[in-house]
């Protein structure tokens, strides 16, 4: 197959890296939610949230920065909701995220209607171009897949690795541990449990809301219902295979990303295969690397399970 | 006399009461300089409830508190470390997946945003280490040392706070003897450096090797306050047994008889993590016998209990009745080879807490259908509030919720539930936990008729009191082995402590 | 005898799971007027339309129980599965499998000849389809430990594509991806409405799954699981064994929903047959309390929120995802209820 020249590979990892860029944000933020001990199942829905007001945002400014904060604050706003019962009100943590998923479904779907009108299909906005950084750019095939990227995409990067410093080199990162690990010994060491929950909930909405603003305004430039298909729960899938640090996660997101990419490609080059199998395939994958990569690991010991300041 | 100002802590007249139960009944103390005090009294004395007060988790209803000879109000832990109290505490506050440094960085005044310093605190680890002669690896994850390892890994944290006055509650309790000793020269060292000890205690022997001044604690009341010298054994139990305590030898107890119930060779099994902590461990059964089995905590005995009652495999070893081989059978068989179990979890393994008596009552009950197949919750109904009345539960009916008894209540109910099947063998842990006295008598009494009806019983215990009192035979489990096996009456408590302690009979 | 009754169902306990249920509906419904206003329509315009209008007619109200027998279904499967604290949130890949299996009974050159029993024999391959798929996810959690919850999400969409493959490739006839109409369809109770026998069955089964959860010893290990493993492994009850089968019994229920859809509503096997009814169905359980009658109540009121979306969407604009909304917002208000009234209890417990 002569299709699978140089050329052609390097245009399908340059495209996997930009599938990959949502996941990278949304796993960064997944990362801190869960090592804070608070599942992240509720990230499908602020990245809903983020898609839609990045959009609406960088439509009615014209501006794709203004579009992209405003998507990272939607998300950050409305993971006020789970982050307000399930860690406050301690209530069963996948319940809770799972019933948000569905209010921003619904939400995302009645305000696009609202905004927008029922049939018509929506106005794409431009998407962010590629802006090559010099000389590195210049490395063949690798400059060309991860030197010749949008802003956007070299943002998802920085924020993994600035996240991944955060917790492996300063206090900041100890106490995170320490309040996903046993959060009655964090608790005594002066943190406020609650209020750390809370905030590494609002932080990882803030990037859920970024993987959303990246879905819309990164790649596709409009907003469809239900956008997000699963990537939230694949965000969940590649956390768990990254052993809770974004670093590891950004390279399982350039995996699934590629994996993305394939099927895209496939598609468009008319595979004798069943384009509904493509389209499938990553959640087939997320299914198998659950199995195989999800056994024998060590999470963090409080995932999951509220804490009650009151009980012994 | 000395003045005031030349105590580190004094307290004066604490008084607390849990609901009807006074705690603490107007109890004073005075800890010095360079002392080390120790508090000693049984289980449920108060000692507990009293170091709470002191450590700011519960507030005294009335009394004072006096540091340096300045009275202050405790109102967290945090506000008691600030005026440099310090607590070991029988469960660790350390974060199992750090190392030591980590765990120090996380209690230190660094802001959050800070950038680790590993060096800058391990220099300061090193100097204490040096300085109190403690010896600990500072790099190994917390959860790979040895629990004695992580207790001076705790110590250690007081000291990096500069906590001038240490409360160490059951230290040794976890400990063998010469890692106790170890401690005790940390005691030592502490408070030659000026720094003052409270030791809780219902060891005797350690407390009269270690103290300086010995405070005794008896059902919530001071009923003894003496320098350590002038102290001897027969006094301080006097004062410990206070009124109400356990009367040993009170039973009628019929001779076990010949036939064998159960016999298990070679046991062996592995803990959650992988620990083993069963290293062949060989029983008899015989049919009207309480064999009580003394260790320290932590020496196997939880997963022995578990094997026994069939809810746990073993990894080695065999399990027999004189009907069947019952190793690596389920637990069903257990249960309906009559092998009745008491777990010394109540509230989640015992019942489930949400459910009604009730339907607690059908947990380890085999014939609950009736002929249509469906629960007869009739038939199941009479005999729970049968069963509830032999055994003096007191609840409301049979619909309360289990979670609302009282622990003595609801230990009363499970015996109910267990004994009321008819059990050939019945294993229990730690059967009288957090009882009151009353209510421990009698759960001994309900055992001792059980073993009178020829039921065999196996008590796992670390009251020696309690196993002196009920045992025919008291095993002693040591490091997942028993090392040996004494009559109560042809035995004394010393002996058997030298032996859990790992010394050979 | 009715003093008894009384006396039993209406403790303290059940008095304050109702009011909180009502309450959680109530505020709910507040909430989402602001929605409507949002929207620019009437919030009482809107309610009426979505509450009221569909029992102006018996053809209205049919369509709401073409929507309370899946409801139901689905209603009653997750509860086995939240019995004991596992959540089943593949009812939709469940849902669609149940459907092909009724499909291809229908459609096979035999379901004529059948008559009403292809609907028998397609009941059973429903069952059997969404009872296999559940049992996939459940074998990956008691092989690899992995997490039910993304594992059946990720089901849904593997599903999802499955299904859409078929009636692409393998069940298509004429221009659109949908397969052939099936043989035979259940039966209407009344001409003029399109509501048919399968509520009946539907409801026979709520008696069943109370009789199987709260009568018999395996329900009750069920719901020991669910209050504490420990006391479960204590009670001679195998954990793994119990979410096996509260796994592949919720998948049963999910396919027999899947079977209604096709049997009694589409007639064939078409994209969205499932139509979130996977996730409605959990709402039901969680609004119904887990309780057979609240079940049936929750499913019946989330029907008539779903198909007077419809009529509302029709009449006033508002788009159907309100629907969607309001559900959500029932079950997050009745969490809160929850919490807070366990909250007091333990405050007055302390004091």
């Amino acid at each position: 197959m002569d299709i699978f020249n140089l050329t052609f590979m390097s245009a399908l990892f340059a495209s996997g890296v930009r599938q990959a860029v949502p996941l990278i944000f949304g796993s960064t933020g997944d990362c801190v939610s869960e090592k804070s001990g608070v599942l992240g199942i509720g990230i499908e829905g602020e990245m809903l949230f983020g898609a839609l007001f990045a959009y609406i945002a960088a439509l009615k400014t014209g501006s794709l920065w203004a579009g992209v904060l405003c998507g990272g604050l939607a998300g950050m706003v409305s993971a006020l909701i789970p982050a307000l019962w399930a860690v406050l009100l301690q209530q069963d943590q996948s319940i809770t995220c799972i019933m948000f998923n569905i209010f921003a479904a619904g939400f995302t779907n009645f305000i696009n209607r609202i905004v927008f009108g029922t049939n018509i299909a929506n106005i794409p906005v431009p998407t962010f171009s590629n802006i090559p950084i010099p000389l590195l750019s210049k490395i063949p095939f690798v400059g060309e897949v991860f030197f010749n990227q949008s802003l956007l995409t070299y943002l998802s990067f920085v924020s993994a690795f600035v996240t991944f410093f955060v917790m492996k080199k300063t206090k900041l990162g100890l106490q995170l541990t320490s309040v996903g690990e046993d959060p009655r010994v964090a608790q005594a060491s002066g943190i406020n449990v609650y209020r750390f929950r809370i905030l590494c909930f609002m932080f990882c909405g803030f990037m859920a809301g970024l993987a959303g603003a990246s879905l819309t305004l990164g790649s596709i430039g409009t907003f469809t219902e239900g956008i997000t298909s699963g990537r939230g729960f694949i965000c969940l899938t590649i956390v768990i295979l990254a052993r809770w640090n974004p670093l590891i996660a950004i390279l399982a997101s350039l995996g699934f990303g590629s994996v993305e990419a394939l099927q895209i490609r496939l598609q468009v080059l008319g595979s004798s295969l069943p384009y509904q199998f493509l389209i499938a395939l990553p959640y087939l994958i997320t299914v198998v690397v659950l199995a195989i990569g999800g056994s024998n690991l060590r999470s963090p010991k409080k995932l999951g399970v509220p804490f009650d300041k009151e009980s012994r | 006399m000395a003045t005031r100002e030349q105590y580190l802590l004094e307290l004066q007249g604490i008084s607390k009461s849990f609901k009807a139960v006074k705690a603490n009944d107007n109890i004073s103390l005075k800890l010095a300089k360079g002392e080390i005090l120790a508090l000693l009294g049984e289980n449920g004395a108060g000692k507990s409830t009293l170091m709470n007060i002191i450590y700011g988790i519960y507030r005294p209803d009335s009394g004072k508190i006096f540091i340096n000879g300045r009275q202050v109000k405790i109102n967290s832990p945090k506000e008691a470390m600030s005026f440099g109290i310090g607590m070991v505490h029988q469960h660790f506050m350390l974060i199992d997946r750090f190392n030591a440094i980590e765990n120090m960085i996380l209690i230190s005044e660094d802001t959050s945003l800070s950038v680790l310093n590993r060096k800058k605190v391990r220099i300061r680890l090193e100097e204490l280490k040096n300085q109190y002669n403690i010896d600990v690896d500072l790099d190994c994850p917390v959860e790979q040392l040895s629990i004695s390892m992580q207790q001076k890994v705790e110590i250690l944290k007081l000291l990096y706070r500069g906590a001038d006055i240490l409360i160490l509650d059951e230290p040794t309790a976890v400990l063998l003897p010469a890692e106790a000793e170890s401690l005790f020269r940390i005691m030592r060292n502490m408070t030659s450096m000026g720094k003052g000890v409270i030791f809780i205690s219902h060891k005797m022997d350690e407390v009269l090797e270690i103290s300086d001044r010995i405070n005794v604690l008896s059902l919530g009341k001071v009923t003894g306050e003496m320098k350590t010298a002038d102290a001897d054994k027969n006094t301080l139990i006097t004062m410990m047994s206070g009124e109400d305590a356990l009367h040993v030898d009170a039973f009628e107890k019929k001779a076990p008889e010949e036939d064998v119930l159960m016999e298990c060779e070679g046991l062996e099994a592995y803990d959650e993590r992988h620990v083993k902590t069963l290293n062949g461990v060989s029983l008899k059964v015989h049919k009207g016998e309480i064999i009580g089995i003394a260790g320290v905590e932590g020496n196997g005995q939880e997963e022995l209990a578990q094997i026994l009652a069939g809810t746990k495999y073993a990894s080695g070893g065999t399990i027999k009745t004189p009907n069947m081989d019952l190793s690596h059978r389920s637990t069903r068989r257990f249960m309906a080879e009559k092998i009745g179990y008491i777990p010394s979890d109540r509230n989640t393994t015992g019942t489930v807490s949400d459910f009604s008596l009730l339907q607690n009552w059908l947990l380890r009950k085999k014939e609950v259908t009736g002929k249509d197949g469906l629960l007869d919750t009739k038939r199941m109904r009479a005999e729970c509030i049968e069963g509830m009345k032999i055994f003096d539960v007191r609840a409301k009916d049979e619909n309360t919720r289990s979670s609302t008894l009282s622990g003595g209540n609801l230990q009363k109910f499970i015996l109910a539930r267990e004994i009321g099947n008819a059990p050939r063998i019945l294993v229990c842990s730690y059967p009288t936990r957090g009882l009151d006295v009353k209510a421990a008598r009698y759960v001994h009494n309900c055992l001792i008729e059980a073993k009178n009806n020829g039921t065999g019983i196996i008590v796992i215990s670390s009251d020696l009191e309690e196993l002196f009192a009920i045992s025919d035979r008291i095993a002693v489990l040591h490091r997942g082995k028993v090392i040996g096996e004494k009559k109560p009456e042809e035995t004394t408590a010393k002996e058997i402590v030298y032996m859990m302690m790992g010394g050979n009979a | 005898m009715i003093e008894n009754l009384l006396e039993k169902y209406l403790n303290a306990d059940l008095l304050k799971k109702l009011g909180i249920m009502l309450a959680s509906v109530a505020a709910a419904i507040l909430v989402g007027s602001i929605f409507v206003l949002m929207s620019g329509a009437d919030p009482l315009e809107a309610y009426y339309y979505m509450i009221f209008k569909p029992f102006s007619s018996v053809t209205s109200l049919g369509e709401v129980f073409i929507y309370f027998t899946p409801l139901l279904l689905v209603g009653l499967g997750v509860c086995f599965t939240f019995h004991c604290k596992l959540s089943n949130l593949g009812g939709e890949g469940q849902i669609l499998f149940g459907a092909l299996g009724m499909t291809l009974i229908g459609i096979s050159p035999a379901a004529k000849a059948l008559g009403p029993f292809s609907l028998v024999l397609g009941a059973l391959a429903g069952i059997l389809f969404g009872t296999l798929y559940a049992a996939l996810a459940a074998w990956f959690r008691a092989l690899f430990n992995a997490s039910e919850i993304v594992i059946t999400l990720m089901l849904n969409y593997i599903a999802e594509q499955f299904i859409s493959y078929i009636i692409f490739y393998h069940l298509k006839t004429g221009a659109e991806p949908q397969s052939a109409r099936i043989a035979f369809s259940i039966p209407k109770i009344f001409p003029n409405s399109r509501i048919n026998y399968g509520v009946i069955a539907a409801l026979i089964l709520a008696f069943v799954y109370y009789i199987v959860v709260y009568r018999t010893k395996f329900g009750y290990n069920l719901r020991t699981l669910g209050g504490s493993r420990k006391a479960a492994k204590y009670g001679g009850v195998s954990a793994k064994r119990y979410y096996f089968y509260a796994m592949m019994i919720s998948g049963a229920f999910c396919g027999l929903a899947g079977m209604m859809q096709v049997a009694g509503n589409t007639g064939r096997l078409m994209s969205g047959v499932a139509a979130d009814f996977g996730f409605g169905g959990i709402v039901v359980a969680l609004l119904g309390n887990l309780h057979p009658a609240g079940v049936v109540i929750a499913a019946f009121f989330m029907a008539l929120v779903s198909a007077g979306a419809v009529t509302m969407q029709v009449k006033t604009g508002i788009p159907t995802s309100f629907a969607s909304i309001l559900e959500a917002l029932i079950v997050l208000f009745i969490l809160l209820g929850m919490a807070l009234s366990s909250r007091i209890d333990n405050r007055k417990k302390v004091k």
